[in-house]
């Protein structure tokens, strides 16, 4: 099990050592938290700034952390509303509507995932949280959502090992 | 005159038993006649009594959303409501109805029944700016969001072909039984199922042609006969048909009789199918709800009733035309309407729409997937009969342009060829949308309209080289290979039991050498991947199969590495698909939801996701399928894609070039493409001569979005040379691509490109990574 922390952490430092490369301004639909707002070059252990020499052959991560259209942001309060008086399928087909707008929008893939862990079908609430990681490379606060939505899947199946180490990284992207 | 006075002493003498047979005879006479009319009796009121009708299930097509941001213009949007059937009015108010102004239009939406819940009709506000939409308002309100109500696709009908959707007597113009009556039966309102003088007439008026007149039999009659009766035309079936007739109008009102005769009467056919009753008939000819039509419009529903075949508005428009004018003016003799709006009427054009392009038109091969997803859940009958509602996935419009793309490819293949064939050849288009696994088009033949063997599911053919990604995908998976690894695309032997050899060749029939991994599958290289299959192992290429979703398990034989395997068009979507939503397994879908006759939700299928590739492993490859499209077998392509529409894609050809495939996706669709011929000869084509064209033709005229696959966490990306596969950058180095490596990876660089590859922070930080690691 510690190893398995071990290799979060440092999967978790080697994301932040991405981090250090040219800062692109991001566009106007994307929102920077503030927690993740230019990273501080003291505590990389990179020291020199970048010298722009040429023309920088691939630039590097942007963080880049998603937002739901107002579309989706409709459908997704019409789904909470459906979920909250249980009615899982339906629900479910609310956030359908806005992946169908937004299929690459990972929070809608967690919200999707929230609906199945309600509903009890755990594997599909983990699966959802995996496929909005997988689509959340440069989004540390949707990828912390997304470990929490697993932790709680793995918990819901009694597997707390698998649990708390989900739990663990979430924590750490917040 | 002996004999005559003989036999009248004879009659005389008998006079009495022939009395008493006489009334005997007519005793059972009566009898049998009364035993006959309550046999009807029974006939007509079970089966009316009971379900007068089998429903057969309606299928609709995905549902139009409206949004901010969704990509129509005002045309775009206006085309749109015309393809659902609305009008242009000057002043909306009706449901199914619309004003544009401009870049704005203003419409009237329809009630509707959706699975999740019912939308009332409601007067919205579009604003469109060049491309998209920019503003939805009711009154003054902002609408984030709204659904048009779906387009009916079709249904699925029973074997006999009769397809109908009734109707209830509210969704009844009233100008349509009033047309009726003054057409067909005049006396309907107050006679007995038959009309006696109507039938002494008819026979005289049939000697007159050309004159619209009534015809003999009553609505009853002609109900009775569509419901009952086969078509036979002897003295016997008139009796029955008049006794039928009587017999309903004795224990059924006006009002049933009608809406029944609405709901039954033959209106067309299209294929195999019958197209029974004026709710379809609408649809069909019109393309909208019997509620919405226009007076000119149910004058041309009732001018087909008197002969589906002679009246066929799409064949004889003409004919149709004049007697709809015919109509139009018996209606205002008989004061039904008044003679400025027939006027106005008969000014009109026919309005129908046309087959095969917009509402009316018939999936056939979509259906058939419909109609086997559901199969495993309910029995035909139910199917057929009990009115279910099913919410497909079909994009009527990407639909559109898979048939086109397909038919216009083909033919522009076969006129390009020299050696004509007596036999079409034919083609396969499947489209989905990945990340949900929706099937958003299929196209089962050259011919989409027609009915038969179902290519798309049923075609199992081999697929050549589309095999090659997953044989990449497998290798990526080891940890062993990057896309910059060099494999020696030389002879090759394999051996094979019982001491025999296989030695299979590139289709070039050249040696290309050692070649990058990237290349080879770029330029589909058979030695170079076969060599990469037999040195990941079998056995793993085999599983990587399975685990991305193939049904059945490839045999365990070197010959599947080049793909000696036989799939089905559906089945290499659901294995692309697995590429296209970036390592997920998603089950393919083309049902969404079923509701049942009474609006209660049966069954939906929801949308799961099962990962079956590391996200490294899976991006790996799908950079080199960009690149397949780049530079590769899928260059051609460009031609047809706008610029700055990334898409990633492999094509595949079978031994003897008898099938030609390509498979290939963009961020919002997936499409496979097959063509051959159905006996299996060869064609002479490749996946990049023949299917690749129809792809990038679909590709290029649909609304899609670029592929944009976020890089995983432990990649990073690099420059190398496409030739040799040295680490180069910018400035140093030729042919240069961009691949995804394991982060840390160390490439043999280009002499003379050494330094600073990665930038120096990422060198600095690698170094650091390595120090931990340490």
């Amino acid at each position: 099990m510690n190893r398995i922390v071990i290799a979060g952490v440092l999967a978790l430092m080697l994301g932040a050592c991405a981090v250090p490369k040219p800062y692109q301004p991001t566009t106007p639909s994307t929102t920077v938290p503030p927690t993740q707002a230019p990273p501080t070059v003291e505590t990389q252990p990179a020291p020199t700034p970048p010298t722009i020499e040429e023309p920088q052959p691939l630039p590097g991560p942007v963080v880049r952390e998603p937002v739901l259209s107002p579309a989706s942001r409709a459908l997704v309060g019409q789904a909470q509303t459906q979920l909250a008086s249980k009615n899982f399928a339906v629900a479910a087909s609310s956030i359908e509507r806005a992946l169908r707008i937004e299929p690459d929008n990972s929070l809608l893939w967690i919200e999707l995932g929230k609906v199945r862990q309600a509903e009890g079908n755990y594997v599909q609430a983990e699966n959802m949280g995996r496929k909005a990681l997988s689509m959340a490379a440069n989004a540390p606060r949707a990828q912390s959502s997304a470990w929490s939505l697993i932790a709680e899947s793995y918990r819901a199946r009694g597997k707390n090992t698998e649990a708390r180490d989900a739990q663990m990284r979430a924590e750490q992207l917040r | 005159m002996p004999k005559l006075t003989k036999f009248r002493s004879t009659l005389k003498k008998f006079r009495r038993q022939i009395l008493v047979g006489s009334a005997l005879v007519a005793g059972v006479a009566l009898i049998a006649l009364l035993a006959w009319i309550l046999y009807l009796d029974r006939i007509v009121t079970a089966q009316f009594e009971g379900r007068r009708w089998t429903l057969p299930a309606q299928v609709y097509a995905q549902p139009t959303e409206l949004y901010v941001g969704q990509t129509f213009g005002a045309d775009a949007f206006e085309q749109e409501l015309r393809r659902l059937g609305y009008h242009r009015v000057d002043a909306p108010k009706e449901p199914g109805s619309y004003r544009r102004r401009g870049s704005r239009i203003d419409f009237v939406s329809r009630r509707f029944q959706f699975p999740d819940a019912i939308q009332e009709s409601q007067a919205l506000s579009v604003t469109a700016g060049a491309n998209a939409i920019e503003s939805i308002a009711s009154g003054a309100e902002d609408v984030p969001i709204f659904r048009m109500d779906p387009l009916l696709i079709g249904s699925i009908f029973p074997i006999h072909g009769e397809d109908r959707a009734v109707v209830t007597p509210e969704e009844v113009p009233p100008l349509l039984p009033a047309a009726l009556k003054v057409v067909e039966d005049r006396k309907f309102d107050t006679h007995h199922g038959v009309n006696f003088s109507a039938i002494v007439r008819a026979a005289w008026v049939n000697v007159r042609a050309g004159q619209i007149e009534q015809g003999g039999s009553t609505l009853t009659q002609q109900l009775v006969k569509s419901y009952f009766l086969d078509n036979r035309r002897t003295l016997g079936r008139k009796i029955e048909e008049a006794m039928m007739a009587m017999l309903l109008e004795v224990h059924f009102e006006k009002a049933d009789l009608l809406n029944a005769y609405i709901n039954e009467i033959y209106l067309g056919q299209d294929g195999r199918r019958a197209i029974h009753g004026f709710g379809l008939a609408s649809q069909f000819y019109f393309g909208k709800p019997l509620a919405e039509l226009q007076l000119q419009e149910v004058a041309v529903l009732v001018a087909i009733v008197r002969g589906p075949s002679y009246y066929d508005p799409r064949r004889h428009p003409d004919r149709v035309k004049a007697r709809r004018d015919l109509i139009l003016k018996l209606m205002t003799e008989h004061k039904v309407i008044d003679a400025k709006a027939a006027e106005r009427a008969m000014k009109q054009p026919l309005g129908v729409v046309r087959a095969g392009t917009q509402a009316g038109s018939y999936y056939p091969a979509f259906l058939d997937l419909v109609r086997r997803t559901l199969r495993r859940d309910y029995r035909e009958e139910d199917l057929t009969e009990a009115g279910l509602r099913i919410f497909s996935t079909l994009d009527p419009l990407v639909q559109a342009r898979a048939e086109k793309s397909l038919t216009q490819e083909l033919d522009r293949l076969e006129k390009a060829k020299k050696k004509k064939k007596p036999e079409p050849l034919e083609g396969v288009v499947v489209v989905t949308a990945p990340q949900n696994g929706e099937v958003v088009a299929m196209v089962g033949g050259r011919q989409a309209t027609f009915e038969g063997f179902n290519r798309a599911l049923d075609a199992k053919r081999s697929i050549g080289s589309l095999v090659k990604p997953v044989i990449y995908l497998a290798a990526m998976e080891t940890g062993n290979f990057t896309a910059a690894s060099i494999v020696e695309d030389g002879p090759v032997e394999v051996k094979l039991s019982k001491g025999k050899t296989w030695q299979p060749q590139n289709y070039s029939e050249e040696f290309y050498g050692p070649v990058p991994l990237v290349r080879a599958l770029a330029q589909s290289m058979n030695l170079a991947t076969v060599r990469l299959g037999m040195d990941v192992g079998l056995p793993k290429v085999i599983q990587e199969f399975k685990v991305l979703g193939l049904q059945e398990e490839p045999p365990q034989l070197p010959s599947v590495l080049l793909g000696s395997l036989d799939v089905s068009p559906l089945e290499v979507a659901q294995l692309y698909n697995a590429f296209a939503s970036g390592g997920f397994n998603t089950p393919l879908r083309a049902v969404r939801s079923v509701l049942d006759a009474e609006g209660k939700p049966l069954k939906s299928f929801a949308l799961e996701v099962t990962p079956v590739a590391t996200p490294q492993a899976m991006y790996q490859v799908n950079q080199m399928l960009v690149q397949v499209m780049e530079r590769g077998t899928g260059a051609a392509a460009r031609v047809n894609l706008p610029s700055g529409l990334v898409v990633a894609g492999k094509s595949g050809t079978s031994s003897d070039y008898r099938d030609s495939w390509f498979a290939g996706f963009s961020g919002s669709h997936l499409a496979v493409v097959w063509i051959g011929y159905d006996d299996n000869t060869p064609t002479g084509l490749t996946g990049s001569s023949g299917s690749l064209a129809v792809w990038s033709r679909l590709m290029g005229s649909i609304s899609t979005t670029p592929l944009s696959m976020p890089m995983p966490e432990g990649l990073q990306e690099t420059y190398i040379e496409y030739l040799t596969g040295y680490g180069a950058k910018p400035g140093c180095g030729e042919e240069l691509v961009v691949i995804a490596v394991p982060q840390g990876t160390q490439l043999p660089m280009k002499p003379g490109c050494e330094a600073n590859v990665f930038g120096e922070i990422g060198e600095r930080a690698k170094e650091w990574w390595q120090g931990i690691i340490r």
